[in-house]
């Protein structure tokens, strides 16, 4: 058998990235230990708890069950693209603002998939907000304070 | 090594291919006579692979193949892609008013994340005996395309399952394409399933009706289960039972009584934590009720 | 009392700006120069005597630094509990035997993850399978498998350390118990006998998960050049941890730094040492560089610590014909798992968190923690309230359906009141029961709830339960301490030991700290949880963060500000107690014209005073009405002081039961909690959601299930489920303010009492939506539809 890496190109944030990575390495793996993304979050590996969501393609994805090597060409979103620390994204804002984070460590899975339910559906209902999170655990359970953030973004309370 | 916990959740190594015709995706499943896995969606192969259930020598990502995803309907039927996803499946409008239990699978088969990767033929290749999509493909009277270096073979889906995670689909094919022929008039389908904890991704009781009326009589009902054998079943009792009969509540409770019988899950632990025989035997009853009537309501039944 | 600048005001926490960047460093996210990643190697088998462990293969491997097994380890032993007479059971690594299934056999340290997981597969083990026992009652019986026999001391107790005369001394085993607990007070026989009606039953509980987003994940560095150990780890205050690494190896206690880390979630799982870091420490000691190891999801879940298992609840209890009380004997059976664990703790506990509630004249209570080959339980959330509530609430409201009582009547007759003095001498100085009962049944129109009966197949039901919760409880011989220092800039750095996980207590001691100091919120820098920058805290479990560290801080502030308005009377030429200070500003009252920063203040201080900066000190016992009391209660006795003060928790639950399914789904909760004083009502409502959504996972569906060979069968997160955003109910809040005399600003616990009373309300509903109670938890459907189905019987 051999083992090969395989050279690869992501568009990561806005920058293009190129790297060699082994095909069994997951994007989760490649966005944290290759890229140090480590808001992306490994919360069980097995795509039941949505930590580690990322916007790929333009589509909120589990990245602990995605190949990097099947990521090739493609584009990804994290919470660090989101805003630099100086200016922070009104999803952050509203996060913050509302009581929706409590021990943080779902945070930036529950943040990305928020921003690719406002992107598809900008004005979503409560229960449609539910139903988009519902792959999304907080065990801390910011669950009603979540919704009322994304809600307040939907509506333009916080730009 | 039975016995072993799983205590680490990397993926093992393996070799990786980017075949970018079907001819080479075919030539490969031949050369690693059967130790090679396809790559769809991944959500059930990487789980698989990480728990140490499935330890494939090579990995062939189908996804570079062209044409492989759409949805096509005409005067035959629909035709889906293997390889389209579940959340297009979920934005077919086509889809949603004419093959509706297959709609109102896709909903609940797993959470969003999941749907915007995992594909139909992903969820009917896996087989797993709790899959959502199988019961509405079969009540919908499905069939399946595949393809090797020998030609196209088209299998019905009824007779496609062979056993937890076994379908029939020989080492060297892969599958293509899905095919539902057009229902007659006056016909409404449905899925229901059980624990109705919304996307739930493990179900414990699924049931897939769909009913074509002629008048106040059944034409024909075809009525599938999921997650109560080992493999998903269609319940050809339950055609015969009603064809040509009229519709009314004794009939709806014959067809529950008849689906309960087909309620047969593998003896095991697991399969007894998330719900006992029983259990499953009589909420397929329920479910099987509620599924017709709510077809019969879609068509204008009162009863 | 509305003055408050901070205090009682919607804080947004201070971490949130990280957290919500992803900036915030976790343990997994930690990588130091070095460092090195270890596996363990757990057992697959329940019970087993261990013939051979051959490791040459593994040590073999390119890239492993380490392989250890018991051997190296032999006799090290730790324990939540260790005392005189229950002394230390644990070993980090199985020596002679395994007890459970995922006991920790072996451990690699490799330069990799990938590297040490292919080493732990060359480890080759010999067992000789020894029979199992399961369940806590089979396991007490004569014949049963004997987990433990004698159970040596190989340390001094901590107790001998601090100069408790009795030495430690061996534990035999006998059928397999491992503490018990006895409490009796009146004379039940004779309550029996007076009683109008008496109930006998049987309730059942299971064990859960603590399931936090992070999973148990440590990094121990040991520097060889300057004998320090650096720990990062999940925990709910340092001293513990520091203690137990210090002891086991062998290191001073100054010299072990537990460090300040951002923490994916507690709920009582991270207490105390555990396994995997003491392998990291051991092995980063013994190779000089960092070792991490992160728990898998499905090792987590299945080999970590479970929650408490208060197995099987006898519960007799006789009342009046008017509904009061009048006697009660409780027999919990525990179930321990393979080692002792908080066992002991939480079978006392059940009995603890009941006194506070309902007054009962006589009164036996007897509890066993029993040993099973199952994994080692430790406290959850609650630690013994949920499942003791969930039994006696329900045999409550069944007492009350037969006496023809409302069962909101009932608890209104029976609740104890402020100003009670209870069997143990703890003193009730705030009580919110009846003001939170009645306040409840109003806000959820709860007579007319009680009646909506069935529509279709889905009948609706409205419960009660009703819970108490310490607020800190003594942790001989620590008290908690806290410092305040003031800078030049007019800031405010706060030393407190109390632990942040997620729960917001960096935040509430800034706005305790601002409020004191009449300085801004975000002039206060709190650094927490570092034991050595920090001083002692007795801890944040049993719920001790607000009333006691928060107390400490408090004390600490008002210190600080002494000094400040002494320098600041000098500079206005006033007296101090004629200062105020606010938004930074230090002034005389009346006269605003009239003042100074305290950035200028603190200078000045520093100018005339020889260059001496502000520091304050404050310091609390966990029981400040009594200073005499230096102890623990007995866990046997349960005599002692347990707690300052007690909050209370009366909730209500709206369900809807699906009759064909047995689905239940919880529509609304409202509670009325008495914690006091909302320091920070923001939080305060997180805290009651978070409790919501453990309360109905606790109640519907959160167990962790045993096959018969031992394994946990449901261990990821497919099977092992938790409350989603699709399952939470309407959450109301109904906040019972009772200013509790002890508590700073009047402030006490909200960080476990809910929960304990959300099972309990949640069963009575369903009771009452179906008509029969229900008396195991969870509740999963097709328990429910039995119930339903045998009550149509009948």
């Amino acid at each position: 058998m051999v083992w090969v890496k395989k050279a690869i190109k992501l568009k990561v944030n806005g920058e293009v990235k190129e790297l060699e990575v082994e095909p069994w390495k997951t994007l989760l793996e490649v966005l944290r230990e290759d890229l140090g993304l480590t808001s992306v979050k490994e919360g069980c590996g097995t795509g039941d708890c949505g930590s580690c969501t990322v916007i790929l393609n333009g589509k909120a994805v589990n990245s602990c069950l995605v190949l990097a090597v099947d990521a090739d060409g493609g584009e990804v979103l994290t919470v660090e693209g989101l805003s630099d620390g100086s200016k922070l994204h009104p999803l952050q804002e509203a996060f913050i603002k509302y009581g929706a984070i409590q021990c943080g460590f779902c945070t930036s899975g529950m943040i990305m998939a928020a921003k690719a339910l406002l992107d598809e559906n900008p004005n979503p209902t409560p229960e449609e907000i539910k139903e988009a999170l519902s792959g999304n655990i907080c065990r801390c359970a910011g669950y009603s304070n979540i919704v009322k953030a994304i809600l307040a973004v939907a509506k333009g309370e916080i730009k | 090594m039975v016995g072993l916990i799983r205590m680490v959740l990397k993926l093992p190594p393996f070799e990786y291919f980017e075949p970018h015709s079907l001819e080479q995706a075919c030539d490969l499943l031949s050369k690693y006579r059967g130790k090679a896995a396809l790559l769809a969606g991944g959500t059930n192969l990487l789980v698989q692979m990480k728990l140490g259930r499935r330890r494939p020598q090579a990995v062939i990502n189908l996804k570079r193949i062209p044409k492989l995803s759409y949805v096509a309907h005409s005067d035959e039927g629909l035709r889906i892609g293997a390889l389209t996803t579940i959340r297009e499946i979920l934005r077919s409008t086509v889809v949603k008013e004419h093959f509706t239990a297959l709609w109102e699978a896709a909903q609940v088969m797993a959470f969003p994340n999941i749907r915007n990767i995992a594909t139909i033929g992903g969820n009917i290749c896996n087989a797993a005996p709790t899959a959502d999509l199988p019961p509405p493909l079969m009540a919908l009277g499905a069939r399946v395309v595949a393809r090797s270096s020998r030609g196209l073979r088209s299998i019905a889906l009824a007779d496609f399952f062979q056993g937890p995670n076994k379908t029939s689909l020989s080492e060297d094919e892969v599958l293509v394409e899905v095919f539902i022929p057009n229902p007659p008039r006056n016909t409404s389908s449905t899925y229901l399933k059980l624990p109705s904890r919304t996307l739930e991704d493990i179900s414990v009781a699924g049931v897939a009706v769909s009913l074509s009326l002629n008048g106040q009589e059944v034409k024909s009902l075809r009525l599938a289960l999921g997650a109560v054998a080992p493999v998903p079943i269609l319940v050809r009792e339950a055609e015969e039972i009603a064809k040509g009969r009229r519709v009314d509540q004794q009939l709806i409770d014959e067809v529950a009584e008849e689906a309960s019988r087909k309620v047969n899950p593998p003896k095991s632990e697991l399969w007894d934590f998330r719900a006992p025989a029983e259990y499953r035997r009589e909420v397929v009853k329920v479910l099987t009720k509620r599924a017709l009537r709510k077809v019969l309501g879609s068509l204008g039944w009162s009863g | 009392m509305s003055n408050y600048s901070f205090v009682g005001k919607p804080t947004p926490r201070l971490d949130g700006a990280e957290k919500a960047t992803g900036r915030a460093v976790y343990v997994s996210d930690l990588e130091l120069p070095g460092m090195l990643y270890a596996k363990i190697l757990r057992s697959p088998l329940p019970h087993a005597r261990i013939v051979s462990i051959d490791v040459s293969e593994a040590q073999a491997l390119p890239g492993v630094k380490a392989v250890i097994t018991g051997r190296d380890t032999l006799g090290v032993r730790y324990g939540f509990v260790d005392t005189p007479s229950l002394p230390a059971d644990e070993p980090p690594l199985a020596e002679d035997k395994v007890r459970y299934v995922g006991e920790p056999v072996a451990a690699v340290a490799a330069v990799s993850e990938e590297i040490a997981e292919r080493a732990l597969r060359l480890i080759k083990v010999k067992y000789e399978e020894l029979p199992a026992v399961f369940d806590a009652e089979e396991a007490m019986k004569e014949g049963a498998p004997k987990i433990h026999e004698v159970i040596k001391p190989t340390a001094p107790s901590f107790w001998q350390e601090w100069g408790v005369a009795r030495p430690s001394k061996e534990q035999v085993v006998v059928n397999n118990v491992a503490s018990t607990c006895f409490v009796s007070y009146g004379d039940v026989d004779k309550g029996f006998k007076e009683a109008y009606l008496v109930r006998e039953d049987v309730f059942k509980t299971s064990p859960h998960s603590h399931c936090c987003m992070e999973t148990h994940d440590v990094v121990a560095s040991y520097n060889p050049t300057t004998g320090f150990l650096d720990v990062w780890t999940g925990h709910m205050g340092f001293p513990i941890k520091q203690y137990w690494l210090a002891r086991t190896l062998g290191l001073p206690v100054s010299k072990v730094r537990i460090r300040r880390i951002h923490i994916g979630g507690v709920f009582g799982g991270k207490i105390e040492l555990q396994p995997h870091e003491f392998i990291a420490a051991f092995l980063s000691k013994k190779l000089g560089k960092p070792v991490k190891i992160v728990l898998t999801r499905e090792e987590d879940l299945e080999s970590s610590r479970s929650s408490q298992h208060l197995a099987k609840i006898y519960l007799k209890t006789g009342v009046t014909k008017d509904g009061l009380l009048v006697a009660q004997h409780a027999k919990v059976i525990g179930d321990c798992g393979a080692y002792r664990g908080s066992a002991p703790v939480f079978i006392f506990l059940a009995h603890a968190f009941s006194q506070p509630i309902y007054h009962i004249p006589n009164y036996k209570y007897e509890a066993y923690a029993v040993y099973t080959n199952k994994q080692v339980r430790v406290p959850k959330r609650g630690h013994g309230a949920p499942e003791f509530r969930f039994a006696m609430e329900s045999q409550l409201d069944m007492l009350a359906e037969e006496l023809g009582m409302d069962p909101a009547e009932i608890r209104l007759k029976n609740f104890r009141k402020k100003g009670d003095v209870l069997p143990n001498g703890d003193i009730l100085h705030s009580c919110g029961l009846t003001e939170g009962l009645q306040k409840l049944v109003d806000r959820i129109k709860w007579t007319e709830k009680r009646r909506k009966g069935k529509e279709g197949e889905k009948a609706y039901g409205v419960g009660l339960g009703v819970a108490a919760m310490f607020n800190g409880a003594q942790y001989y011989p620590f008290g908690s301490t806290a410092v305040v220092r003031l800078n030049e800039d007019g800031k405010a750095v706060v030393f407190t030991g109390a632990a942040e996980f997620g729960q917001g207590s960096d935040t509430l001691m800034a706005q305790i700290t601002a409020e004191t100091l009449g300085l801004r919120l975000n002039d206060v820098i709190v650094i927490s949880g570092d034991s050595v920058l920090c001083p002692i805290d007795m801890h944040n479990w049993l719920s001790g963060g607000t009333f006691v560290s928060g107390r400490a801080v408090k004390l600490a502030a008002e210190d600080a500000k002494r000094q400040l308005l002494e320098v600041a009377a000098e500079m206005l030429e006033a007296s101090p107690e004629d200062l105020e200070v606010k938004e930074g500003w230090v002034r005389v009252k009346g006269q605003p014209e009239r003042g100074i920063t305290v950035s200028q203040a603190v200078r000045r201080h520093i100018l005339t005073r020889g260059g001496k900066q502000i520091v304050g000190v404050g310091h609390t016992k966990a029981i400040p009405d009594d200073p005499s009391v230096n102890w623990y209660p007995s866990l046997h006795t349960a005599r002692g002081r347990f707690t300052g003060a007690y909050s209370f928790t009366v909730a209500g639950a709206e369900v809807e039961v699906d009759i064909a399914t047995g689905k239940v789904r919880v529509l609304k909760v409202t509670v009325a909690h008495d914690c006091g004083f909302p320091i920070n009502p923001q939080m305060v409502e997180a805290q009651v959601e978070g409790q919501v959504a453990m309360g109905i996972g606790q109640a519907l569906f959160e167990e962790l299930a045993t096959s018969r060979h031992g394994r946990v069968l449901n261990r990821t997160l497919a099977d092992y489920k938790v409350a989603r955003f699709t399952d939470m109910p309407e959450v109301e809040t109904v906040h019972v303010i009772t200013v509790d005399p002890n508590g700073p600003f009047g402030g006490k616990e909200v960080g476990e009492g809910v929960l304990g009373a959300l099972p309990a309300a949640i069963a009575n509903a369903v009771a009452n939506a179906i008509g029969t109670w229900i008396k195991e938890i969870p509740m999963r459907p097709y328990t429910v539809l039995k119930a339903i189905k045998e009550r149509s019987r009948s």
